[in-house]
């Protein structure tokens, strides 16, 4: 075994022993619950950082570290401004979405998003219907954007640590069903804190090496002999044509922090008297940190331009720009941003199926041993199924399937979560919203060219007017819930 | 403005505003609690 590699081993244990050491100390908050909450939202018990850290680290997975500074090499500072369009969007849904949420959220005892869905809409079977789609769509597309988050952190681990890609799926996996089967939401969230302060500690390290070589001012003037273009470009590629298409980056990420469910469940999982304004004051400099890591592909494009592959610029550049161990250190922060979306998503699909799909079908409740047993063998299931479906998902658009699951889920509930916050369709609207998005989103995505951003958003609109129109055409026979 | 680039003055421009947004934000709720 190469040196290197040996560094890289012993750098891992100890991330994992810390990481099962946390899963087992959360596990005490599990058991201290006694229902179902314990284990689905972490005993309602987050702080303002650890809350806040949670939802950064999960909306800014691998693909900060890996595909965007790739896409900043190729086209330039537009990924600088598209990428950092996540940090506005969390805050904005934490200052100004979050309190509608939990408020409702709690008034009607809901511990998963499709299980908010089903109780804002209805009633008796229609209501355990709309539950029973939205678990159902929840599931399947977020299985998908799973998958391709093992894939990547297995391709990663694989490399880093000498092993097939394979066992390093599988042992990154293993150690992501053990801490969130101990600790549920509490563990997702505490390892996410403890993953996001190494991603900023990243961060820093790779400014602090880029600015002490090339001063901003020098990066821009290089960049712009190299090409004007990558400075100050006609157009917003990859996001659009027009200059303006960069900024839809901003709705779309909105969206996603306020209405995924492995996203929106973190708003659920604060404790009761959190003040929000507390939670964006961690949530806007983690977003701005963490935003200044695609500066990576920009000083690639000055130091070596002739890379074969625009992917390869973080790579090369953990190789040739840093100490091994500095190098060996960001890309185990890398895996964290991997891990940290990948444990979320596994907790969510999980959820869905042992707790939404279970109150779906018999919505009597079982005991909370019984229940939380559920839970747990979920979390193992649909742990290994997706350790299964990476051998047949396809060796090429992991970010392709990412956004096909993510884009896709939040055209599918857009109208249920979002727009009945402003206003309450029925149980028939939501139904339709939700068809109506996932036939456009996944649509668009899958059979036409139209961009990742448009394709979802497109589908948010259509969602939006079936949700409306369709609650008011049936509001006779189902009528709308009183808004209060 | 600040590189004479739209996009990176933009961004620079962004970060100031969301760092911005909180601290306002923290601040009138500070005072109305």
């Amino acid at each position: 075994m190469k040196d290197g590699v040996l560094i890289n081993w012993l750098i891992m244990g100890a991330s994992f022993i810390v990481l099962i050491w946390l899963g087992w100390r959360s596990s005490q908050v599990v058991h201290a619950s006694d229902d179902e909450s314990g284990f689905l939202l972490a005993g309602r018990s987050l702080g303002p950082f650890v809350g806040a850290a949670t939802i950064v680290a999960t909306g800014f997975s691998g693909w900060g570290f890996m595909g965007s500074p790739g896409v900043a090499y190729e086209f330039g500072a537009t990924e600088l401004l598209g990428n950092f369009m996540f940090a506005p969007a969390m805050l904005l849904a934490v200052l100004f979405f979050a309190r509608y949420l939990v408020k409702r959220a709690e008034t009607m005892g809901s511990c998963t998003i499709p299980e908010y869905v089903a109780r804002l809409h209805g009633e008796g079977k229609l209501g355990r219907i709309v539950h029973a789609v939205a678990a159902i769509v929840t599931i399947a597309l977020l299985l998908v954007f799973l998958t391709s988050q093992i894939k990547a952190v297995g391709l990663l681990a694989a490399g880093w640590l000498d092993l097939s890609p394979g066992w390093g799926a599988t042992i990154m996996i293993s150690i992501i069903i053990l801490y969130t089967v101990l600790g549920g939401l509490t563990a997702v969230a505490w390892t996410d804190a403890l993953m996001l302060c190494g991603m900023m500690i990243a961060a820093l390290i790779i400014c602090l090496q880029i600015f002490t070589d090339l001063s901003p001012v020098q990066l821009v003037a290089e960049l712009r002999a190299i090409d004007p273009a990558l400075i100050e470009p006609a157009t917003s590629r990859p996001y659009g044509e027009s200059k303006g298409a960069v900024f839809l980056v901003l709705p779309y990420a909105f969206m996603f922090a306020a209405v995924l469910p492995f996203m929106a469940v973190r708003m659920l999982a604060f404790r009761p008297n959190i003040k929000w304004h507390h939670v964006g004051l961690f949530v806007a400099p983690f977003g701005c940190i963490l935003s200044l890591i695609p500066i990576v592909g920009l000083y690639m494009r000055v130091r070596m331009p002739e890379l074969p592959q625009a992917d390869l610029a973080m790579p090369t550049y953990l190789e040739n720009f840093l100490h091994p161990l500095f190098g060996g250190f960001i890309t185990l922060c890398i895996l964290f941003a991997m891990q940290s979306t990948a444990n979320s998503l596994l907790h969510t699909v999980s959820s869905a199926a042992s707790h939404d799909l279970r109150l779906a079908i018999n919505p009597k409740h079982s005991n909370a041993k019984t229940t939380l047993l559920i839970n747990r063998a979920a979390i193992v299931a649909f742990g290994f199924s997706a350790l299964l479906m990476v051998s047949y998902a396809p060796p090429f658009l992991l970010s392709f399937l990412g956004i096909l699951g993510t884009g896709t889920l939040l055209a599918t509930l857009v109208g249920p979560v979002f727009v009945s916050s402003i206003w309450r369709g029925n149980a028939f609207g939501a139904l339709a919203a939700m068809v109506t998005g996932f036939v456009v989103s996944g649509g668009m995505l899958l059979f036409t060219d139209a961009g990742w951003v448009v394709g979802p958003l497109a589908g948010c609109l259509v969602s939006s007017f079936f949700y409306v129109v369709v609650s008011l055409a049936t509001s006779a026979i189902a009528p709308r819930p009183v808004l209060a | 403005m600040f590189f004479d680039s739209w996009v990176l003055d933009w961004f620079v421009i962004s970060n100031i505003a969301t760092i911005g947004i909180a601290l306002v934000v923290a601040v009138i709720r500070g005072m109305q609690s």
